[in-house]
C-alpha cells in the first residue's frame, strides 16, 4: 500500500462550522466571551507547532494532486509559536483579555520547535498567518456573540 | 470521472477540504463517510446541498 504520514500542527482558523477544542480557537472563544484565559505559567513560553486550516486543506490537496504517497513522514505546520505569542496577537484585538495563570506543574515541560522543511522541499508553500487566522476567528465569534 | 472517498469529511478539517476540492474540481465525484460523532456536522457541508 502506498501511504504518507503527516504530522499536523495544532489546527487553528475560522470555518463555517467552528471547532474550539484546540488552543488558538479556544483562547479566541474565551476572549470574545470575556472569560478568563487559563494558562499554565510554566507553559507560557513553550513553543508548539500550529497549522492554519487553509494550509491544512491545501496540504492534503498538494499530496493528492502530486500522488505524493511516498512512505515518508512529513511535519505540516504553518508556524511554531508560544502561548505568549498567541496572547500578544489576541491582546491586540481584544485589549481587555483576562489571563488567569495556573502555577501547578504540568506533565509536559518540553518546548519544541518543528521544521516543515521536508514538506516545503516537496514544493509546498505555507501561506497561513497567525494574525490573520486569529483576526478572522475573533471577527466570526463577535458576529455570533451579537445574537 | 475521478472519485474521492473522504473519511471524516464532515469534520473541521474534512469539510473544509471537501468544499475546497469541490471548488477546484467540480466534476469529481466525492463520497463523504463520517461517523458524525463529536466533531462531524452535516451542516458544515450545507454549501453542497443539492449537488
Amino acid at each position: 500500500m502506498q501511504a504518507i504520514i503527516c504530522r499536523f500542527g495544532t489546527i487553528f482558523g475560522a470555518s463555517p462550522g467552528m471547532r474550539f477544542h484546540t488552543a488558538v480557537n479556544k483562547f479566541c472563544w474565551q476572549a470574545v466571551m470575556r472569560q478568563p484565559l487559563t494558562i499554565w505559567r510554566t507553559a507560557y513560553d513553550q513553543k508548539r507547532p500550529y497549522l492554519e486550516l487553509g494550509d491544512a486543506v491545501r496540504a492534503i490537496t498538494h499530496i493528492i494532486e502530486r500522488d505524493l504517497f511516498d512512505g515518508t513522514i512529513y511535519n505540516v505546520l504553518t508556524l511554531n509559536a508560544t502561548v505568549r505569542d498567541l496572547m500578544e496577537v489576541i491582546g491586540k484585538l481584544l485589549p481587555d483579555i483576562n489571563l488567569s495563570f495556573v502555577d501547578s506543574p504540568i506533565m509536559n515541560q518540553l518546548s519544541y520547535e518543528v521544521s516543515a522543511q521536508r514538506f516545503i522541499d516537496r514544493g509546498f508553500t505555507f501561506t497561513g498567518d497567525l494574525q490573520r487566522g486569529i483576526g478572522e476567528t475573533v471577527a466570526l465569534l463577535k458576529t455570533a456573540n451579537r445574537g | 470521472m475521478p472519485k474521492l472517498l473522504i473519511t471524516g469529511g464532515a469534520g473541521f478539517i474534512g469539510a473544509n477540504f471537501v468544499l475546497y476540492w469541490r471548488r477546484l474540481y467540480p466534476d469529481d465525484l466525492i463520497v463523504v463517510l463520517d461517523a458524525l460523532t463529536y466533531a462531524g456536522n452535516r451542516a458544515d457541508l450545507d454549501a453542497m446541498q443539492g449537488e
